[in-house]
């Protein structure tokens, strides 16, 4: 839609310009048969005063084409522009060359050379002509975007104009008696030719470069060897840096695995020593009870000789009281013995007595019965008590003191094994722990030392990376600069301008992709946080 | 000269040292075991400390592990006897391990503790 737009656009204006100049043309010609007529009568020359009119018309429409291209709102881009401008002086030119032919009857090229003028003349007249031919090629090679045609063209343009303009200063020079006014519009004439030239010099940048020298193609040639060398230079630092990075990179990777390994071992370690610490608490504790239990026992063990003795003794207190009951029992013995001497005494007298010792005499037989009675009475608890001592006597044999005096020693061994034991114990546990505290705090150490160098490492990891960055960098501008060295090779090269701004693209990406990883870096860096392994 | 703190749960010993000390122009607290030593030096915060091993409630390692663990360069001298089983050696090889500034075996001389406590300092 755009396109067509712009045809009807162009196809406006050129018609627009078209029937302009055709009726400027047309007011020309008319001017020039006027001046002709009047410098035929003057210099008695018809042709040169018609070819006059031709150069003053092309001169003229030139003049308007320029002043509208200047006076042309800037609405249109550049191409567009030189477009228009372009279609717009080839149609002019095309009209002027057929005027001049239709003016004069035969194709310019046919036109004959009699005089110097007309020859000059005639020149004029195919410098227009071929002018407008170079045009119409230069905006066929416009509309095709074709730049190396277009260079061609233009080097073809340009020198179309200078002839041009030489030609009306050959004319002007040859022809002497022109009129000074006349003279002046002519020259102005040139003057806006060469205008022209430079508009269509200067209307496609690139134009700048057509004419080469041979010292900037020496240069070029130069420029293009120096920069082949310098991408063969880059590229053997390039395949350096990419082997120190894969290098490092390869190292780095087993460093980080051996010390992950390492750290992993080292927090079993730790895990392992935690718990067998733990294990060994509640283990104490255990053996803690077992000891206490084994304590009470051994005072139990160390009680029970004492528990003998006194009972020993409290049944010897009894053998004692056993001695005294049978001493008692003597005493009842002899009391009896006495009690019934005195009866048998007693019934004697009382026999004696006679019958008043009648009652007497049976008292004293109850008494001596009484007596008999109470020895043999005293005789059965003699019996038992003799039976009470043997008892005793059996049971608490001096054997068994001795017995009883040795198990009281061993006891108190026990008790010195118990107590040994128990400082053994207490020792082993000290030991242990302190042999286990540090060989923990050892292992944390080791840990946080692991965790420091996996740190470091992985800064080797960020060196990588920005190597890598680099490298894209580089690889970037090495393809530009081969760009470059194609199009100064193919001695086209338009591409100065590009080239720097793509240099500053890529410069500008690489600062802004390193400084967002610097910066991204620097907000997650926390002095207290461990280093992340965000890499691996 | 500097703030010391003693712990040790041998009275006789503690006050040999707290005198010894003093004497030298450093000012010098005391704890009988672990635990109270922890308290003293929350609340005297010394430049050095003086630990024995074997102790009730909180021995010597456990005050070393804890001490260090706040800050490594706390400068801390251990004192041991040993006890039955348990060497001196042992001890003081272990305290030495745990990072402590010095080390020194019961019985000792006053010009070893100086020495020590001067390199702890240092």
């Amino acid at each position: 839609m755009a396109a067509k737009s712009k045809n009807i656009d162009f196809k406006n204006r050129a018609g627009r310009i078209f029937f302009i100049s055709g009726g400027l043309l047309l007011i020309l010609m008319i001017c020039a048969i006027l001046f002709g007529s009047y410098l035929e009568a003057s210099l008695g020359k018809f042709k040169e005063a018609v070819f006059l009119g031709i150069a003053m018309a092309i001169a003229l429409v030139s003049q308007v084409f320029l002043v509208q291209e200047m006076q042309k709102p800037q609405v249109l881009s550049p191409e567009e522009r030189v477009h228009a401008s372009n279609e717009k002086l080839r149609h002019v030119l095309n009209g002027i060359t057929q005027r001049v032919e239709s003016a004069l009857g035969v194709k310019s090229s046919e036109l004959s050379t009699e005089t110097l003028t007309d020859a000059l003349a005639v020149t004029l007249a195919k410098a227009a002509t071929s002018l407008a031919e170079r045009v119409k090629d230069l905006i066929q090679t416009l509309q095709n975007g074709n730049n190396d045609t277009l260079e061609t063209v233009k080097q073809d343009l340009l020198p179309q104009i200078e002839q041009t303009a030489d030609a009306i200063t050959q004319y002007l020079n040859a022809s002497e008696k022109i009129d000074a006014t006349l003279r002046e519009q002519i020259n102005e004439t040139k003057q806006l030719l060469l205008n022209l030239q430079n508009v269509l010099k200067n209307l496609p940048a690139q134009a700048t470069q057509t004419q080469e020298s041979p010292i900037l193609t020496t240069l070029i040639g130069e420029t293009y060897a120096v920069i082949d060398r310098h991408l063969q230079l880059e590229n053997a630092v390039k395949e350096q840096l990419n082997v120190v990075a894969n290098d490092t990179n390869d190292s780095a990777i087993q460093l980080v695995t051996l010390m992950r390994d390492l750290s992993n071992e080292a927090e079993n370690l730790v895990r392992y020593i935690t718990d067998a610490v733990q294990k060994i608490s509640s283990l104490d504790s255990g053996v803690d009870d077992s000891v206490g239990f084994i304590i009470r026992i051994a005072h139990f063990i160390q009680d029970i000789p004492e528990k003998i003795q006194a009972d020993i003794q409290s049944i010897q207190g009894v053998s004692g009281v056993i001695d005294g009951l049978t001493n008692l029992v003597d005493s009842i013995k002899e009391i009896s013995f006495q009690t019934d001497i005195l009866a048998v005494n007693a019934a004697i007298q009382a026999a004696h007595a006679g019958e008043a010792g009648l009652g007497f005499k049976i008292v004293a037989d109850e008494v001596r019965k009484l007596a008999v009675n109470s020895n043999k009475a005293a005789e059965m608890i003699e019996d038992g008590l003799d039976a009470a001592r043997h008892t005793i006597k059996e049971g608490l044999k001096f054997k068994f003191l001795e017995e009883v005096m040795a198990e009281m020693n061993e006891a108190a061994a026990v008790m010195e094994s118990v107590k040994k034991l128990e400082e053994s114990h207490e020792d082993m546990r000290q030991y242990y722990k302190t042999l286990f505290s540090v060989i923990n705090n050892n292992n944390r150490k080791l840990a946080a030392d692991i965790s420091e160098i996996l740190g470091s490492i992985q800064y080797q990891d960020i060196v990588r990376q920005r190597i890598e960055r680099m490298q894209i960098a580089m690889q970037r501008r090495d393809e530009l600069f081969q760009v470059f060295a194609d199009e100064l090779e193919a001695s086209t090269g338009n591409l100065v301008d590009d080239f720097a701004a793509q240099m500053n693209i890529i410069l500008e990406d690489y600062l802004e992709e390193e400084s967002h990883h610097n910066s991204s870096m620097n907000s997650d860096a926390d002095e207290d946080a461990p280093p992340k392994f965000e890499l691996f | 000269m500097a703030k010391i703190l003693v712990i040790d749960d041998e009275e006789q010993l503690r006050e040999l040292l707290k005198q010894m000390l003093t004497r030298d122009g450093h000012e010098v607290v005391t704890a009988s075991d672990g635990v109270e030593g922890m308290r003293t030096f929350d609340k005297f915060q010394p430049n050095v400390v003086i630990t024995d091993i074997i102790m009730p409630n909180k021995d010597g390692i456990e005050v070393i592990t804890e001490l260090l663990c706040r800050d490594s360069k706390i400068a801390i001298i251990a004192i041991s006897g040993g006890r039955r089983a348990i060497t001196a050696e042992f001890n003081l090889e272990s305290a030495e391990l745990l990072g402590v500034k010095g080390i020194l075996s019961k019985p000792f001389t006053r010009d070893q503790l100086r020495e020590a406590v001067s390199l702890a300092l240092a």
